[in-house]
């Protein structure tokens, strides 16, 4: 244990001596350790820890999906929730969920909110308890039970100032009033982030402000209609294997029972955590491999400085072995001045880590879901420190052992034969700079790839033009807008006032706007052809729009016309297709004048004759590929729920107030708070590509300079190293570019051996990255070239500087040498 | 009739260092002609300027004043590039401590001032064989220098130095690395090579050596202060140069 101290005490003593060189070798390492701490920080809050429910392990999603229709996960109907909770024995309990926003007025203003229905058991079968007050109790989802809601913490904070005396009072939400019941913790948060493909639309969970008891006469109650969610917790013992088994034996008579609605119903159990990490999980993995690289990549910088020091040091290695130190006591020596540089790099990455985190957690798009309360907690701290730890081994290893390794007597004499030599010691130090030109390439051709699909990605032509679009989404109150006639009154007054606002050029209305995630998937009936089961009956998204709104938005007319103001409730119905859903429901057929329904032949919904074709438009992502649409006139078709888009001759963000106005001055209850940019609206839409590419191309950034770095050391040592030979050479008549050419040659060899096996490597790897990519192949080769080449010239702009060092050698240092 | 011109010209060179604050005068103005296939040596106790004197004849170092003329070449203010160009050429360097590179095979360590002279493979094949024949190494050109005696690889040294056929070989201390015996047969070398015609300019403290050349030039402080014909020539004749005082200066 002394001698332990004594190595310490020495290792402080050799830092403190080469202040430059600790410098240099800490920051390489605080860069690698504090990338690897930030990104560990984001696994274990996200991979690790992604719930803060109790036991969550036992919570399952249940969802409905239909093989037949390509839905991998849909929602299900009240009826089927129902029947599944009843007759399941494999869980504790089966709850379901549906969001559903609300206007909330009682606070300062009017806002806005995100309210997510659940059944009144739900908020206990995920084990969290409320901060105040009390959870739904059983009987309060009943139709006629008492109104009362849960607060989530951000909106007792945000809009009722923290009130502790909120619970027990009243507030309303659309109109209606609702007692709080309960305010629950600030980390707790349901549903929890993820986001799924639901019947083939990209759908991510809403964060919740409140919760309110999911009443039978707030959703469909028929069986085809499916907006439920479900999610359950396993009985003791029970597996996710065994519930499966016994959900796909309910499916299966509810198949039997109701072929019209259930005929290709199936039931997927899936566990929580996978449902959460899902769609995030190899994003992580990635940039965890990502980070490892850049620390490797320290790592061998580390080695090659410490490489470098070693040789300085041969000497007194010497004399310590002579003195009767062992081979053991000398690598522990060295492996302990390492272990302080490790140490010393941690703290100072763990610091970086912080700052790193901090930003993350701003930049990171919502449906990234990186948690707020992200930080340092004592399993990170453990991470680092066993990093740091390990990281100083494997660098402190090949030095200490290297050094350990003298021949004694050769070292102790001083100099040998006037040779100006290599030695093992230089192809140790050479490889260390392949592997991380190898490392740094992999790294560069990921982030290449990212980037140059997040550009395509960005390049993708939406359908419509985004720019100078204001949005804002209106839930009229069904209280006050009960009547049809009054939400289409509203709904024109709106238009027509908005249009009027200078500098407006066009304004409309559509119920599911673009990229916001709400979405309305219908079977439809073609005239003329033979009728269909639910299951096979052709599909379209339905939105229900104004007149204005394809000049607004800019989508394109095709073919025929858009809607007019006399497409009212008086008129004939009609409707309006998309390029795609013209060619998929009339294929080889002229679309104008074609009729279609909505649900089955006999259904209560009226025929619509097609008068116009749309040009398709990006609705749930860039990513993917346009979908059928139909259109129907709001006229025809009022709803509660519509969003204003309008176009505005400059800058939306300065129409903000008018729109406002605008809005109040029809009713003055609706919240108008919640005002959204098109291209805004976009950019988020784009996020998470754009946060990973970010995120990729910051780290390969990193390798990048720290292999440049590497080369550079490597290079300028071996001048240093090279100094007698490079002074023998010119001395024989070397001109100075031959000596340029000579120590550049050098460098471009590790250089290119570096890259041969970084492409290789590359090729193997990249394809992980398959999935995540748009437009771009894992093996793009332009990309592989491009950055093959910029690799290259980092490394010859590396080498470049030692070089010309060498080109001042003195010739005289051949005759000095004597 | 005139008599020809020496293939060295040295007028008036000196050489001064300048480190911080202090001068030191290694060369005071050193009058050398050294004629073409003539085998000088020049002699002197340590710090005298030997070495300087050689630096600046093969062209590695630069005069603070006076006249150098190379066959016929003004060479004291030409670009580093030309200066190489020329040392390639012109000169042939002969190290005491061999100055062998041991990443190179002996044939490589030969062939190396050919390459900068950009002489094709052939031509350089050529005159690498010939010169380690000359000097009985050919047998070992696969070798790399650790695995010579210091002997063997002073002699692939000459080898080096004779490959590109220079003007003149510059030899400093070649036998201060070797035992007597090693000493001698690279003694014998030299003077095989002056036989057939090499102009050879040797710094060496050893007498014995010394008196191998046609000419010994004592230097002191400098300044050459006594020549002295060596047994290499039959008649042995002093000349003794008068110093000007306004020369006259000392390494300090």
């Amino acid at each position: 244990m002394r001698s332990f101290w004594q190595d310490i005490r020495y290792g402080l003593k050799v830092m403190r001596k080469n202040p430059g060189f600790i410098a240099i070798a800490v920051f390489a390492l605080a860069l690698g350790v504090g990338a690897n701490t930030a990104i560990f920080s984001v696994v274990n809050a996200i991979l690790l820890h992604p719930i803060n429910y109790g036991n969550p392990d036992q919570l399952m999603m249940v969802w409905e999906k239909s093989a037949k229709r390509g839905f991998g996960q849909i929602p299900t109907s009240l009826p089927n929730f129902v029947d599944l909770r009843t007759d399941n024995k494999s869980l504790e309990d089966l709850g379901a969920f549906a969001d559903s926003n609300f206007n909330l007025t009682g606070g300062d203003q009017p806002e806005r909110v995100i309210g997510v229905r659940v059944t009144a058991s739900l908020l206990s079968l995920v084990g969290i308890k409320p901060l105040r007050g009390r959870l739904f109790l059983s009987g309060e989802d009943q139709p006629q039970a008492t109104r009362v809601l849960i607060l989530s913490h951000h909106l007792w904070q945000r809009s009722f100032g923290a009130n502790p005396n909120i619970v027990g009072q009243n507030v309303a939400l659309n109109g209606d009033s609702y007692t709080v019941v309960g305010i629950m913790p600030s980390d707790f948060k349901f549903p929890p982030s993820f986001s799924a493909t639901v019947a083939s639309s990209q759908y991510a969970m809403p964060n919740a402000d409140l919760w309110v008891p999911l009443t039978t006469d707030a959703v469909p109650t028929a069986r085809d209609i499916r907006t439920l969610f479900m999610i359950g917790r396993l009985k003791p013992g029970v597996t996710p294997a065994a519930a499966q088994s016994e959900m796909n034996v309910i499916a299966s008579r509810l198949q039997k029972e109701y072929p019209a609605t259930d005929a290709d119903m199936q039931v997927d159990v899936i566990p929580l955590r996978q449902q959460i990490t899902g769609d995030i999980h190899l994003a992580l993995i990635v940039l965890f491999g990502a980070v490892g690289c850049v620390l490797l990549i320290a790592c061998a910088n580390v080695a090659n400085l410490l490489l470098a020091k070693a040789s300085g040091r041969q000497k007194e290695v010497a004399i310590r072995t002579a003195l009767g130190a062992t081979r053991r006591r000398i690598i522990r020596q060295l492996l302990t001045e390492g272990m302080l540089l490790g140490l010393a790099g941690g703290v100072l990455g763990s610091l970086l880590a912080i700052v790193v985190l901090r930003q993350l957690v701003i930049f990171s798009p919502a449906n990234v879901s990186i948690p707020d309360n992200i930080g340092i907690d004592w399993q990170v701290l453990a991470f680092t420190l066993l990093l740091s730890l390990f990281t100083s081994f494997i660098f402190g290893l090949a030095p200490a052992l290297q050094a350990s390794k003298l021949d004694l007597n050769e070292t102790l004499k001083e100099g040998g034969r006037g040779n100006s030599g290599g030695s093992k010691q230089n192809r140790l130090r050479s490889l260390l700079v392949i592997t991380e030109v190898a490392l740094a390439l992999v790294l560069l051709i990921a982030s290449g790839l990212m980037i140059k699909s997040f550009l395509r990605l960005q390049n993708v032509n939406p359908g419509f033009n985004p720019e100078n679009l204001i949005t804002l989404e209106i839930q009229l109150p069904q209280n006050k807008y009960s009547d049809k006639n009054r939400q289409a009154v509203f709904q024109q007054q709106l238009v027509q006032r908005i249009a009027q606002v200078p500098g407006v050029q066009s304004a409309g209305t559509v119920d599911n706007l673009p990229f916001s995630g709400n979405e309305s998937n219908v079977g439809l009936t073609i005239e003329g052809q033979p009728p269909l089961n639910a299951a096979e009956r052709p599909r379209a998204f339905l939105r229900n729009v104004s007149p204005n709104y394809f000049e607004s938005m800019g989508i394109p007319l095709r073919k025929g016309r858009t809607f007019a103001d006399t497409d009212n409730g008086n008129a004939p119905g009609a409707a309006i297709v998309n390029e795609t859903a013209a060619r998929r429901l009339w294929p080889n057929e002229e679309p104008l004048g074609k009729r279609f329904k909505r649900g089955k032949a006999d259904s209560q919904y009226p025929w619509v004759t097609v008068v116009g074709v749309v040009g398709a438009v990006s609705h749930t992502s860039l990513e993917v590929a346009s979908q059928p649409e139909v259109y129907l006139p709001f006229q025809q078709n009022p709803e509660l729920n519509l969003t204003l888009v309008a176009r505005t001759r400059s800058d939306p963000k300065a129409f903000a107030g008018a729109v406002r106005r605008e809005v109040s001055a029809l009713d003055k209850d609706l919240p108008v708070s919640n005002i959204k940019f098109m291209d805004e609206i976009i950019g988020k839409s784009v996020a998470q590509p754009r946060v990973y590419a970010l995120l990729l191309g910051i780290f390969a950034g990193l390798a990048l300079i720290l292999a440049s770095i590497g080369i550079y050391g490597v290079m300028s040592y071996s001048v240093t190293q090279r100094t007698h030979e490079i002074g023998i050479r010119m001395a024989l008549g070397a001109r100075p570019r031959d000596v340029l050419k000579l120590i550049i040659k050098q460098g471009m060899v590790l250089g290119i051996a570096g890259i041969i096996i970084g492409l290789i490597v590359s090729f193997a790897l990249t394809r992980v990255l398959a999935s995540q990519l748009y437009g771009v192949s894992s093996t793009d080769p332009g990309t592989f070239a491009a950055i093959s080449l910029l690799l290259m010239f980092v490394a010859v702009i590396a080498c470049y500087i030692p070089a010309l060092r060498a080109t001042k050698v003195d010739p005289m240092i051949a005759v000095r040498y004597e | 009739m005139s008599s020809p011109r020496p293939l060295i010209h040295l007028s008036g060179v000196k050489k001064v260092f300048y480190t911080d604050e202090v001068e030191t005068h290694a060369l005071s103005g050193i009058h050398l002609d050294i004629n073409k296939g003539e085998y000088v040596s020049i002699a002197g106790p340590s710090g005298c300027g030997k070495s300087t004197l050689l630096s600046i004849l093969g062209l590695l170092d630069t005069p603070s004043d006076g006249e150098y003329v190379l066959n016929e070449t003004a060479v004291e203010n030409l670009s580093l590039s030309d200066r190489a160009r020329i040392r390639n050429r012109e000169v042939g360097f002969i190290f005491q401590s061999f100055n062998l590179i041991g990443d190179l095979t002996v044939y490589e360590n030969v062939e190396l001032p050919l390459t900068y002279r950009g002489l094709s493979s052939s031509d350089r094949k050529r005159r690498v064989t010939d010169a380690l024949e000359r000097v009985g190494m050919a047998h070992r050109a696969g070798h790399f220098p650790s695995q010579l005696s210091g002997g063997q690889q002073q002699r692939v040294a000459v080898a080096r130095a004779v490959s590109g056929q220079p003007s003149i070989l510059l030899a400093d201390e070649p036998t201060g690395n070797l035992d007597s015996s090693n000493g001698e047969a690279v003694i014998e070398l030299l003077r095989e090579l002056h036989r057939g015609g090499a102009t050879i300019c040797m710094v060496t403290h050893d007498p014995r050596y010394a008196q191998q050349a046609d000419r010994i030039v004592h230097l002191f402080d400098g300044l050459i202060v006594e020549e002295e014909a060596g047994s290499n020539r039959r008649e042995i004749k002093e000349a003794k140069r008068e110093v000007k005082e306004t020369n006259a200066g000392g390494v300090g």
